[in-house]
């Protein structure tokens, strides 16, 4: 690990002194094996200014500044981890990272009071309106896949699977105080009392979870316990029985040793979340790529600009690290490269996409 | 079994005691429980339950402590801060150590073992993970940093919360301990009192009730054994002091009813020795009426008597006068006749003389013998020789004797000393008796003997003869007036009958007795007995004699 990021460190000095950004031949072909296994992804040095090595490194201490972060819970740990590790890279650079759900940081985003927004589903087009309003420009670079885990108390052995029918009648908004027992949901279910745990409504895994189960974003049954911190669900439903949960897939393998999976049966029979069926779009309709909103202007800062520098170069790591699927590299070359013309803009125009596969995405990103 | 009553009381007094002795020992015992649980909530559960509570507003300070640190942006309230957890985590080691220290239930050391380790944790999380953490996450509207250590701090909570309740379950097991022994002691303080009355109670209404009914039917049987119905007894039931009272009082009944037949029986014999005594009382006073009665036909009969002799010694004095004169001049005519010679009236004469004299005779001694009843005879005294006297008075029976061709002999001694007696009187009665045996003797002999007795001053003279002898059934009557031992013989061999009555008198007049031993057909002897010196008798003498002749008498 000191040696990869020893390697980063001198790649990317080097790169720095040619003043050019390496192109996406550059980097390293990403194979399925690696996307698994994120410890052994050699790192990316395409935009790498420093690497995790040089925490001492005369040019990580020459840095100063504050770089504030704010957004999705669901992003929050590959957020967290690249901040710590880049503490060590820029001990002097101040990384301030929040959590206020995608739409809560979104909001700050657009009216630049940040400079970088996690989020867990794209920015919509009310929003980039208020963006746009603001003078704000964003580069858009999604970082990795997330399925949004159905979770419930080990001991209901019974709740092993749900259909998406299943599910809209259980989160819609007519069942809010309708559906109260598992038995509504399901005949041979037990006639116990339904205990619901979720995003909260500036929560973007909120916001995607209802667009793809009742099939309008926003619209859901209002009696269940919300919270835009994940650990908070987590908590609660470890300790709620007949309870149902859901948060990002990182979160259920945080938890999983307390928390039993719920696959989803969209069709095709019941699946559960995996690194392999959200990367392959299996995983439906939960699976969906996690972005990083980038401030263009805050680029012209330097500690934000290796601040976001270190991010694109580790990503694949820290996202695996994390929990969270990798992007396939040929997708990542694409992103990298929008980094490097810091091309603002969403590709997915404000309509919200669900479903969208890495094919997909690699698609729009090259339209 | 019926105990004594003094058995019962003091069997009631030591059950009594027994139960206050139990009482103490079990009081004593719980006290000590008490006392044990009492000072194990003092030294113990009271120090648990604070560290326990000092634990848990420990971890909720550390909790806020962690929030101010979240909310606190400058450095030097993060400074402040930091070093109050740091204090803190100082203060919960403290409160580990001293918790430890106290002896604890193994739930209660294990879950503080929990507790600790999971502080442990949560301490590390908290300076490796939530403290430079925050100092990044200001801006968000969550703190994942601090909501992720939740699961430790609610732990911490439940532990610490558990850690009070097993403390304060510790502690209200201790006082529900001693509110149980306070409870148990109570009650059985209660019940070993209630016991304890009950116990006093039914002995004492039990007794009581026993004795007040026992007396009082001892009362009512002594009453009515008071009024006599000696027939009622007390049922004896029991071998107390009561039963010993009622079987002593049965007893008693007994005893009663057996000294009251004594009584009656001693009344009985009283009663009949009353009647008997008066009946003794009146057959006196018929005695002594009968003795008067006696006395007075005495004195009537001896005036009687006396008149008889009076009138005969009158009438024999008028008599005999006249006898002599014609005995006097019959005896002229035969001397004129046999002068004469005319010889055949001579045997008329003798007859008329003889007649005459026998007659004479009777007068004399019927004359003889009404002076001597009279008192009037009188004893002509002298110096008497009585061996002439003798002679003399065998010479005079010679004739009487040959008439019947029987002999008559004296035997008396050559030398006879003369005694001083009436020698008339002495002659009549020697007289009497010869001419009495020569009467009743035919062919046999006659002997009079005289002997001196010296030793008794008297002279015995003893007439004997070879006779017809006398019957005991005549001698009774022998020396009677006027009779004969055979009242034939008066009209066989003559006699006036009253020969031996006077001799028997005369005797007695001179001081001495006559006596007869007799065989019928064999012969009889008649003892005089006279004392040498004769002394005149005196009158007593002669009423014992009359006394004894009297024929009213005996």
């Amino acid at each position: 690990m000191a040696a990869q990021r020893l390697i980063g460190l001198v790649m990317f000095i080097v790169l720095a002194g040619c003043g050019t950004l390496a192109g996406p031949s550059s980097a390293s072909a990403p194979t399925p094996a690696d996307a698994t296994s994120p410890m052994a992804t050699p790192t990316p040095v395409a935009l790498a200014i420093i690497g995790p090595g040089a925490s001492r490194d005369k040019l990580g201490t020459q840095l100063r500044g504050e770089v504030v972060i704010d957004g999705s819970s669901t992003v929050f740990p590959i957020s967290e981890l690249v901040s710590h590790e880049f503490r060590a890279v820029a001990p002097n650079v101040t990384v301030r990272l929040g959590v206020s759900g995608t739409s809560g940081g979104l909001r700050k985003f657009c009216s630049g009071s940040i400079a970088i927004a996690d989020a867990s589903r794209p920015i919509t087009s009310a929003e980039m309106q208020v963006c746009a309003s603001n003078s704000v420009a964003f580069i858009e670079l999604p970082i990795g896949y997330d399925g949004i885990s159905l979770v419930t108390h080990p001991s209901d052995t019974w709740l092993t699977c749900l259909t998406v029918a299943e599910l809209r009648r259980l989160w819609e908004p007519q069942a809010e105080r309708a559906i109260t027992s598992w038995r509504q949901v399901r005949p041979t279910f037990p006639d116990a009392p339904i205990a619901l745990f979720g995003a909260g409504a500036d929560s973007g895994t909120y916001d995607y979870f209802t667009e793809a189960i009742v099939g309008t974003p926003k619209a859901s049954r209002h009696d269940y316990t919300g919270t835009e911190d994940d650990y908070i669900t987590a908590q609660s439903v470890v300790s709620t029985p007949d309870s149902l949960g859901f948060f990002g897939y990182a979160y259920y393998r945080k938890f999983e040793r307390q928390l039993a999976l719920v696959a989803v049966d969209s069709g095709s029979g019941c699946v559960l979340p995996s690194a392999a069926t959200i990367a392959d779009g299996h995983y439906a309709p939960l699976s969906r790529p996690l972005f990083l909103y980038i401030n263009r202007s805050a680029l012209d800062r330097s500690e934000v600009r290796a601040f976001v520098e270190y991010y694109s170069a580790n990503v694949a790591r820290v996202v695996a690290a994390s929990r969270y699927v990798p992007l396939p590299d040929d997708i990542s070359a694409v992103i990298r490269r929008r980094l490097e013309r810091r091309t603002d803009g969403s590709v997915f125009g404000g309509t919200p996409q669900i479903g969208i596969s890495a094919r997909e995405l690699l698609a729009l990103e090259e339209r | 079994m019926y105990l004594s009553f003094r058995a019962k009381l003091l069997g009631a007094f030591a059950a009594n005691l027994l139960l206050l002795v139990a009482l103490g020992i079990f009081v004593i015992h719980q006290m000590g429980t008490m006392e044990g649980r009492a000072a194990f909530i003092g030294g113990q559960a009271i120090p648990a339950l604070e560290y326990a509570g000092q634990i848990d507003v420990d971890v909720h300070r550390y909790r806020t402590l962690q929030q101010e640190y979240l909310i606190n942006v400058s450095a030097a309230d993060r400074q402040r801060v930091g070093d109050e957890l740091a204090v803190l985590e100082q203060q919960m080691d403290e409160n580990f150590d001293a918790f430890g220290r106290l002896t604890l239930a193994d739930e209660q050391r294990s879950v503080l073992g929990r507790l600790r380790a999971t502080w442990a944790i949560y301490t590390r999380l908290t300076h490796d993970e939530f403290m430079p953490d925050s100092e990044q996450q200001n801006t968000g509207t969550v703190q994942p940093s601090f909501n992720r250590m939740n699961p430790y701090y609610t732990d911490l909570l439940g532990a610490s919360r558990r850690l009070s309740e097993l403390s304060r379950t510790q502690s209200a097991d201790a006082v529900a301990v001693v509110n149980g022994a306070y409870e148990t002691s109570r009650y059985v303080i209660l019940a070993v009192a209630g016991g304890a009355v009950i116990i006093s109670a039914v002995i004492g209404l039990v007794l009581g009730g026993t004795i007040v009914r026992r007396v009082g039917r001892l009362t009512e049987t002594a009453l009515a054994v008071a009024d006599g119905d000696l027939e009622r007894s007390v049922p004896a039931v029991g071998n107390d002091e009561l039963g010993r009272l009622a079987r002593n009082f049965n007893q008693m009944i007994l005893s009663l009813r057996h000294q009251r037949l004594l009584l009656e029986e001693r009344n009985r014999e009283l009663l009949a020795s009353l009647a008997n005594e008066r009946a003794l009382r009146e057959d006196l006073v018929l005695r002594r009426a009968a003795e008067a009665a006696a006395l007075q036909a005495e004195a009537a009969a001896t005036a009687a008597n006396q008149a008889k002799s009076m009138f005969l010694a009158t009438m024999s004095h008028e008599l005999r006068t006249p006898l002599q004169a014609i005995l006097g001049y019959a005896q002229i005519i035969q001397f004129e006749v046999q002068a004469d010679g005319q010889s055949n009236v001579l045997p008329q004469l003798d007859r008329i003389i003889s007649a005459g004299r026998h007659l004479q005779t009777i007068i004399n001694n019927v004359l003889d013998f009404s002076k001597i009843e009279q008192g009037k005879m009188d004893l002509d005294r002298s110096i008497v020789n009585v061996g002439a006297l003798a002679r003399d008075v065998i010479s005079i029976v010679q004739p009487l004797a040959a008439q019947r061709k029987n002999t008559l002999k004296l035997d008396c001694p050559v030398y006879v000393s003369p005694i001083e007696t009436d020698s008339g009187k002495l002659r009549q009665v020697l007289y009497n008796l010869l001419a009495n045996a020569c009467k009743f003797t035919e062919h046999g002999a006659i002997v009079l003997s005289v002997q001196l007795d010296d030793a008794a001053d008297q002279i015995c003279f003893a007439i004997s003869d070879t006779g017809i002898g006398i019957s005991p059934e005549q001698m009774d009557r022998l020396f009677q007036p006027f009779v004969q031992a055979d009242t034939s013989t008066t009209r066989r061999y003559g006699g006036t009958g009253l020969g031996l009555a006077l001799s028997l008198q005369l005797c007695a007049l001179l001081g001495g007795a006559l006596s007869v031993s007799s065989e019928l057909g064999v012969g009889s002897i008649f003892t005089v007995r006279i004392p040498t010196d004769s002394q005149p008798h005196d009158d007593l003498a002669l009423a014992e004699y009359t006394h004894a002749i009297d024929p009213s008498r005996r």
